[in-house]
């Protein structure tokens, strides 16, 4: 296809960022795995570096000069004036998400070598996991929707393989199987939107559909309301929006990296990139935005809560990077797509550590995960995961000057701003999200205890499970420095610029986190038994915060009755009685031609020729007397 | 080289296979390499010369005629049947089968070829017809336990609706000459004057049933999960694969065309009856503990989903549509294949018969895997490019009928992967059989490959299949 104002200079870095890895998982698939499976990650990893420079690359020409591209590629699906292409886009937006997947994606490829190791399917697991790394990209480099919803897709299929990576374990496999059917269920408002906006605009490319919608040329504004709701529908989908969120936190049952890829840098991200990429679609759409607001603010809350409660130490981060995705579809409800992805790039780095040094926890453990009755006291045995932990635990938190505190004050910011309601939840998002990570500090590496094991068992991995982490929570002090920069390069590719930082606002953040802090250290250090004697002495109330307050048993109802109408029309009506009674016993003479048929076998054909012959006869007649 | 070639060559190998006992398999081979060979011919030719290749013989007695000709519809569907015909020949190269076995295929290529290739009614239905028998046998002879009742019910079922088919011809037949004066079957000259009224309303409607059965559309279905469950890994290959596409195949080439308005005015029923085919096809599917009827029920809802896109009378929902045809022939087929593959082995077909396969046997899961995520509509597989532009066709038209297809390739990997899962991800249960299921030989991977590679190529770059199939149908479109 021709490029219209010639080749781009930067083409070349981002075609090989799809490329890397696509030749790394055509030569480990083909050659390495049958040949010699334990140096499947070698030409992974090769391509991951290649991946990050030029992400790496791409991101500071982008910020330096100002370029960016959006040209079409290939034909996909053509049927003539009727077309779909593949693309690349290379915006502020696109780039900013390029160069925090690429670059946590990598650290985290290279943590899991050590991980992995001996696990018996290293070479699969490797294959799947770089598949996730790539479709990530292609999503963030697509040009259109169709294009996003292939790799959007992908990112669903390689998470299937990957939770179930273990798929000798039933939980495993149930866990796969409800995120890929969640996902597909968000998916559905996802094709229907492509299928409204193709019948609008003839086109789902980003350039073109927007630039309509700027020229308010637009044939039929309520499907295209329609199909803002949908897209809406479908990001709850991928980034765990209540009611569809159930899945994030169940998804724990694939290997530690996986989660850690998935929850910083790929998939559940996704949902978050598409309403920023479509922000000129749904933020016109009356009512739209205060709804993202509401389901934000609410799943934040809710999560949070819930992560509070949580045992299990992969659990706790789950519920919190659900609770974490609230807040940024909250930041996007307040209008602000570029607090929302700035939140996004600071959580990868500090959320992707933190996963990190649970898994590093585990792993010494030689468990999937640990819970809180298994450590405590970890600060002396483990000082230098100690160390990152705190890092993160302090940039998630919100506390100055670490990555969060940048992200999460701007969106304070616009929930201040808002007033109501909002301001409200944003002050109670920020004491739950320093809460419940300050207990998981405060249990996990103080103490121990009376009801912990204690540190004793535990040792530090080695250079390959340290040296990336260091890097994340290095990462997760630091990335909100660049927030100006940020600023500025995403209000380039139209997405408004960041709120000023403002003293008042900083002062009622760090006021809200200190809050969380000081009650996670009470009610963790202060009282080291609370966290056991409460659920022995209300055992309702733990169950029914197990439950996820009712939703569990809910969605359990709801697939339940799938299962039964289709078995109810599958096997009972479809089978005993239609085919049975209308099908094979109407008219009877059918059946007693059929139990004819069976007796003469073969030999039966004969009278069907007859039969027709005089059918046939019989029709001819007819025909021609008319 | 000559289009009659095309079916003569395989029905001439079926004589002389059902006659040469044990050199059969071989003929069959050889006669349906060579058959393959010469579909692709007109390809070598260059497409825009397809009118070129038609003939025409002299009338007989009513205006019956023998005519054939190629276009941009019937040529994929050629190669498709052509190539599913040798697969499963390979694919059953091991198996211990009689000469007849080599001849009855052999003799299903040659009608299946004819009824893709005639222009003449009296012909097509011939052809259609004779299709039926070598099926008949197929099923009857060397299916599974209950064959010979699936057989029978198929061979009514289909015949009932062929019956009804042939009626309507004979209406357009006799209302032609009652118009013009001339006896002609040919199916350009048929066109006009069409029949109207309620003569016209009465013989379209027997024509979407006689088409109807073979589809199938939902309420006339029940032969096909007997019927596939019941034949042998070839016969539902063939079935599925090509057998189910006349039933399309006729609504596009007869049904549309000579009755574009009434099928433009019926739209809500007809496209309606498509959509509930769709949703009811997977939510049997889900029901269903037999691995076999589970894939039967899903072509149920795939072949929905080729007239959605027909009835919608886009260009992006014909060219779709008939694209889901071929498709479904390739991704029903490899999944036919592969479930005969764990039968062969472990003489059981139910989901809870197997487990834990993955660790044994990988290609075979491999393959599997593939072909179930292109039949769920994976992006970047053959599926989704036949839906998703079915289905913005008929967004375009009626959106409701557009909503209930989404809803039903959601529906589809709610009944495909907790198969998968139970078949080769799940430990074996009690009674499992799969300690005697090994991986597949070299020679059935090398068809399963060739099955899988067109699926990825289809999924990736349609494009030039598109274009074919466009200049066959898209002159339907409105």
């Amino acid at each position: 296809m021709a490029i219209p104002g010639g080749v781009p200079l930067l083409l070349l870095p981002a075609l090989a960022v799809l490329l890397a890895p696509v030749l790394a998982l055509l030569f480990g698939f083909f050659i390495l795995r049958p040949a010699a499976p334990r140096r499947t990650h070698l030409p992974i990893l090769l391509s991951c570096a290649v991946v990050a420079a030029c992400a790496v690359l791409i991101v500071s020409r982008v910020y330096l000069f100002g370029e960016g591209f959006d040209i079409p590629v290939a034909h996909w699906m053509v049927a003539g004036a009727w077309s779909v292409s593949f693309g690349l886009r290379v915006d502020g937006l696109s780039s900013v998400m390029l160069a925090m997947v690429a670059v946590v994606g990598g650290l985290i490829h290279l943590w899991a070598c050590e991980y992995m190791a001996h696990d018996e399917g290293f070479s699969r697991f490797f294959l799947a996991f770089h598949l996730f790394f790539l479709s990530m990209i292609g999503l963030v480099l697509s040009n259109s929707y169709v294009e996003l919803y292939l790799f959007w897709e992908l990112t669903g299929l390689s998470s299937y393989l990957l939770i179930g990576h273990w798929y000798h374990k039933a939980s495993a496999r149930r866990a796969a199987f409800q995120a890929f059917m969640t996902n597909r269920i968000g998916d559905l408002g996802f094709f229907l939107a492509l299928l409204i906006l193709l019948r609008v605009f003839g086109d789902t490319r980003f350039l073109t559909l927007f630039r309509s919608l700027k020229a308010g040329a637009v044939g039929d504004p309520e499907a295209v309301t329609l199909a803002g709701w949908l897209l809406f529908w479908a990001a709850c989908g991928k980034s765990a929006q209540f009611p569809l969120y159930f899945w994030l936190p169940d998804a724990m049952e694939g290997p530690t990296p996986v989660s850690a890829l998935m929850h910083a840098a790929t998939m559940v991200t996704a949902g978050i990139f598409l309403l920023v990429r479509s922000w000129p679609l749904i933020g016109g759409i009356p009512g739209l935005p205060a709804a993202i607001a509401a389901v934000g603010a609410f799943t934040a809350l809710f999560a949070g809560v819930l992560a509070g409660t949580r045992r299990d130490l992969k659990r706790i981060l789950a519920y919190s990077t659900v609770s974490h995705l609230g807040i940024m579809a909250f930041a996007i409800g307040l209008s602000q797509p570029a607090c929302a992805i700035f939140h996004l790039v600071t959580h990868g780095f500090f959320k992707a550590a933190l996963f990190l040094c649970a898994g590093n926890i585990a792993h010494a453990l030689g468990q999937p995960s640990a819970d809180l009755d298994q450590v405590g006291g970890l600060r002396k045995t483990m000082p230098l995961t100690f160390l990152c932990f705190a890092l993160a635990a302090f940039s998630l938190a919100g506390i100055w000057p670490f990555a969060g505190f940048y992200s999460k004050d701007a969106i304070l910011d616009a929930a201040l701003a808002a007033g109501g309601w909002r301001a409200l939840c944003g002050l109670l998002i920020g004491a739950v999200s320093a809460f419940y990570i300050f207990r998981m500090l405060f249990l996990t590496f103080f103490g121990p205890s009376p009801r912990q094991k204690g540190p004793a068992h535990f040792h530090e991995p080695g250079a390959l499970g340290t040296v990336p982490v260091l890097f994340l929570s290095l990462g997760a002090l630091s990335v909100g420095w660049l927030h100006n920069g940020f600023s500025t390069m995403l209000s380039r590719s139209g997405v408004p610029a960041l709120p000023e930082l403002s003293s008042r606002v900083t002062l009622l953040g760090s006021a809200a986190a200190l809050a969380g802090v000081l009650l996670a250290y009470v009610l963790a250090l202060g009282l080291p038994k609370w966290d056991w004697e409460w659920r022995e002495r209300r055992p309702r109330l733990e169950r029914w915060l197990a439950q996820d307050l009712g939703v569990k048993p809910a969605v359990a109802a709801c697939a339940a009755f799938v299962r039964r109408l289709a078995g109810i029309l599958g096997q009972g009506w479809d089978k005993n009685i239609w085919d049975r009674w209308f099908i094979e016993g109407w008219p009877p003479a059918a059946l007693g031609l059929g139990e004819l048929g069976q007796e003469l076998a073969g030999g039966g054909l004969n009278d069907y020729l007859w039969w027709m012959a005089v059918a046939v006869a019989a029709l001819l007649y007819g025909a021609l007397r008319l | 080289m000559s289009l009659s070639a095309l079916w003569l060559l395989p029905a001439a190998a079926a004589l002389l296979a059902a006659c040469c006992g044990r050199q059969a398999r071989a003929v069959a081979l050889g006669a349906a390499a060579a058959t393959l060979g010469m579909s692709l011919m007109p390809a070598w030719a260059g497409l825009d010369s397809l009118s070129r290749l038609s003939y025409a013989g002299p009338a007989w007695f009513y205006g019956i005629r023998y005519s054939v000709a190629v276009d941009g519809l019937s040529l994929p569907l050629l190669w498709l049947t052509a190539f599913l015909t040798l697969i499963v020949i390979l694919f059953s190269w091991r198996g211990r089968f009689s000469s007849g076995y080599w001849a009855a295929f052999l003799a299903l290529e040659a009608a299946l070829m004819g009824v893709f290739l005639m222009r003449d009614l009296f012909f097509f239905y011939l052809f259609w017809e004779a299709a039926l028998i070598p099926m008949f046998f197929i099923i009857g002879l060397w299916g599974s336990a209950n064959r010979r009742h699936a057989a029978v019910k198929f061979f009514l079922f289909t015949f009932a609706g062929s019956v009804l088919m042939l009626l309507g011809f004979l209406v357009i037949v006799t209302q032609h000459h009652l118009a013009t004066g001339v006896w002609t079957w040919d199916m350009e000259l048929l066109k006009s004057p069409r029949p109207g009224g309620a003569l016209g309303l009465a013989s379209f409607l027997a024509l979407v049933v006689g088409f109807g059965v073979k589809v199938p559309l939902v309420p006339l279905h029940t032969w096909l999960p007997d019927a596939h469950t019941e034949a042998p890994v070839g016969g539902s290959v063939m079935l599925a694969g090509v057998m189910l596409k006349m039933g399309v195949y006729g609504f596009l080439r007869v049904a549309i065309p000579f009755f574009p308005e009434l099928c433009w005015r019926l739209l809500p029923w007809l496209g309606g009856v498509a959509a509930v085919g769709v949703i009811y096809g997977a939510l049997c599917a889900m029901a269903q503990q037999d691995l076999k009827r589970l894939v039967a029920y899903s072509s149920v809802a795939h072949l929905g989903f080729c007239l959605l896109g027909i009835f919608s009378r886009t260009q992006e929902g014909l060219a779709g549509g008939s694209l889901q045809l071929l498709n479904h022939g390739l991704t029903t087929g490899a999944l036919f294949l592969l479930v005969g593959a764990l039968y062969e082995r472990g003489h059981k077909r139910g989901l809870s018969d197997f487990g834990g396969l993955a660790g044994r046997a990988p290609w075979l899961t491999f393959f599997f895997g593939v072909s179930i995520f292109a039949s769920i509509g994976l992006p970047g597989l053959n599926g989704f490019v036949g839906e998703f532009m079915s289905l913005a066709g008929m967004m375009v038209r009626l959106p409701v009928l557009a909503l209930a297809g989404v809803i039903g390739v959601t529906l589809a990997a709610a009944y495909a992967l907790p198969a998968f899962s139970a078949v080769f991800l799940a430990e074996p249960g009690e009674g499992s059989v799969s300690a005697m299921i090994s991986d597949l030989s070299a020679l059935e991977a090398l068809t399963l490959a060739a099955l899988v590679l067109p699926m990825l190529a289809i999924g990736l770059h349609p494009g030039p299949l598109l274009a074919l199939l466009r200049s066959g149908v898209g002159g339907l479109a409105l």
